[in-house]
């Protein structure tokens, strides 16, 4: 992979952009454009530019499939909790903190872990492949 | 809250992924896991089952939305008998996969999210939600046929084949729903109902109904043998008893919702037996054989479906049971590799068995739902119908031409006496258990048809009175 002085500089200063407006996403998304699965799709794209840059051994360590794991368990908690307290699956209860920004973090650690494994699996099988 | 019952058949099945996800290091637990889960799938089916069969259907609403606005599910008698076939069906093919070796560990994760998508789009009252059911079925699959079988190549070259085509679809798929949504103003398919699409009908009916034609490999099943010819053993299994079923299952929704073009589906499927018959005398192999007989009982369901709705739902669910025991019995041969089939042997009752399963002969459910069709199309053709004589005729010589090919199977397996093939003692019991199942809805034909009889298929205003309240 070509790894130029261009990608390299300007990654570190567009990664910190990319995960500011991918949780403006999921902050907003409850009554705007937005919410957890697009903000989970910018942040595997920041860290694919990452890869591109210095910190490829860093992504490559993530716990992608762990991360993807608590996501979903996550999000299906949030469904399946109001059962208990005899209300409908997926019932929110708006406070202070509504519980959709929970519901919305889940599916942004299934798609974020999800999206990483992916790009993991497929840089894992390049290097294997060109050594 | 009595109706939450109706979202665990697609809760179950998710949370045992997830399990399966977490644990995928140790391939015995995670199948373990999908086992135990999909046990108390069959559970939870079973519960729900027999509450919509004694107090009538029941709608849960996600998030206590009602119901044009928010995502709906209805579990209704329809429903509920298709959710049965499918807990059945999933459950022996996990007892087969936990008894198989050397099975990849992503396999139980896979597997069980297909089930969980199957379920819910059985269930689901809106359209979008059915897209999204069908895309995490279609996602697991694509990943299943990626993992599986041997040669890489091949393996890439047949699974970017399914996924080009399933994109498209899926593609024509979202277009559908935004005519929809444009047209008639609503996802939800009471309220379709209720508003009706005036002048659209027709277009509607036609965009959805090659998608799902498309899924239920009636007419358009050219990728439907390619699909098939790479899987494993269980995973083929597990196809060949959902996949297609759930495409038509779909396309009765739709039929609910618009109408059904009766003479339309009726000569599609007529095209489809026919062209499946041909296909499968050319096929040498046995996975050939099996391929073309989805494709012929794809025709069959769709020939039901124009002409005779109880023999539908029987039709459909031991057609579903008998296709998985069919691919579990035969794939041991034709996966056991190189092997010629005609040199291999195995256990003969089980394979004269799955002859009489998929010949329709009794005392086996899919006798009494052959019988159910062709008496249906006899009764149609007193009128002097042309169109239905041909239909009848087409039906009862495919239903003699796969008997006549299943025979020539089963005399090579068992009359020869070369190689004996090793059945795995968990594959043998899902085998049985599928036979007792079959076994069980062909002596009890009174019963499972006077059931299917009471499920009216088209009755739109139940239906909008179940989901709307009005």
């Amino acid at each position: 992979m070509s790894e130029t002085t261009i990608v390299r500089t300007t990654t570190v200063f567009v990664v910190p952009i990319i995960f500011v407006f991918a949780m403006h996403l999921l902050v907003h998304g409850h009554n705007a454009p937005g919410g957890g699965f697009v903000a989970g799709l910018l942040g595997v794209a920041a860290l694919v530019l990452l890869l591109f840059a210095d910190f490829r051994a860093n992504v490559m360590q993530m716990p992608a499939v762990a991360l993807c794991c608590a996501g979903v368990a996550l999000t299906v908690c949030t469904g399946v909790v109001p059962i208990f307290f005899g209300k409908s699956f997926l019932t929110h209860v708006h406070g202070i903190v509504s519980t959709t920004l929970v519901f919305d973090i889940g599916v942004c650690a299934a798609v974020c872990g999800a999206g990483i494994a992916v790009v993991q699996a497929f840089v894992g099988d390049e290097e294997q492949g060109g050594s | 809250m009595a109706s939450v019952l109706v979202v665990f058949p697609m809760i179950v099945p998710l949370v045992a992924a997830l399990c399966a996800l977490v644990w995928r290091a140790q391939p015995r637990v995670a199948h373990g896991i999908t086992l135990a889960g999909s046990v108390v799938h069959v559970g939870c089916v079973g519960v729900l089952c027999t509450s919509v069969l004694t107090r009538g259907p029941l709608v849960h609403q996600f998030g206590g939305w009602a119901a044009p606005f928010g995502i709906v599910y209805v579990a209704d008698a329809f429903a509920v008998f298709f959710l049965s076939a499918i807990a059945i069906v999933s459950c022996t093919v996990f007892v087969h996969a936990f008894g198989a070796r050397g099975a990849s560990s992503w396999e139980p994760f896979f597997l069980m999210i297909v089930v969980g998508g199957a379920s819910g789009a059985v269930l689901t009252s809106d359209f979008f939600h059915l897209f999204v059911c069908f895309e995490v079925m279609l996602i697991a699959v694509y990943a299943l046929m990626a993992v599986q079988s041997v040669h890489a190549r091949e393996r890439m070259d047949r699974t970017m084949r399914y996924v080009v085509l399933n994109a498209a679809n899926s593609l024509l798929f979202l277009l559908a729903l935004g005519v929809l949504y444009g047209t008639v103003g609503t996802l939800n398919m009471a309220h379709a109902i209720e508003v009706g699409a005036g002048s659209w009908r027709y277009v509607l009916l036609a965009m959805f109904g090659v998608v799902f034609a498309l899924k239920a490999g009636l007419g358009l099943a050219f990728w439907l043998p390619q699909a098939y010819a790479g899987l494993s053993i269980g995973v083929a299994a597990l196809f060949a008893g959902l996949m297609t079923k759930i495409g038509l299952y779909a396309l009765v929704r739709i039929g609910m919702v618009w109408g059904i073009e009766t003479s339309w589906i009726g000569w599609i499927a007529v095209a489809a037996i026919a062209g499946g018959v041909l296909g499968m005398f050319v096929q040498r192999t046995i996975s050939g054989i099996l391929a073309y007989q989805i494709i012929i009982s794809s025709g069959m369901l769709g020939l039901a479906l124009a002409c005779a709705h109880d023999a539908l739902l029987v039709l459909a669910l031991s057609d579903m049971v008998a296709k998985t025991m069919l691919f579990l019995l035969f794939g041991t041969v034709a996966r056991s590799d190189r092997i010629r089939a005609e040199h291999a042997r195995m256990a003969p009752m089980l394979v004269w068995c799955g002859v009489l399963v998929a010949g329709g002969l009794p005392p086996f459910g899919p006798f009494v739902a052959k019988a159910l069709l062709l008496f249906g199309l006899v009764e149609r053709t007193d009128g002097g119908d042309v169109a239905m004589r041909i239909w009848l005729i087409v039906a009862a010589g495919a239903s003699l031409a796969v008997l006549l090919s299943l025979i020539r199977v089963a005399m090579r397996l068992t009359w020869s006496s070369d190689q004996r093939v090793h059945m795995p003692v968990w594959t043998r019991l899902a085998v049985v258990l599928l036979l007792v199942v079959l076994c069980g809805i062909g002596l009890g034909a009174d019963r499972v048809v006077t059931y299917a009889r009471t499920v009216v298929l088209s009755d739109a205003h139940v239906y909008v009175k179940t989901v709307l309240g009005r």
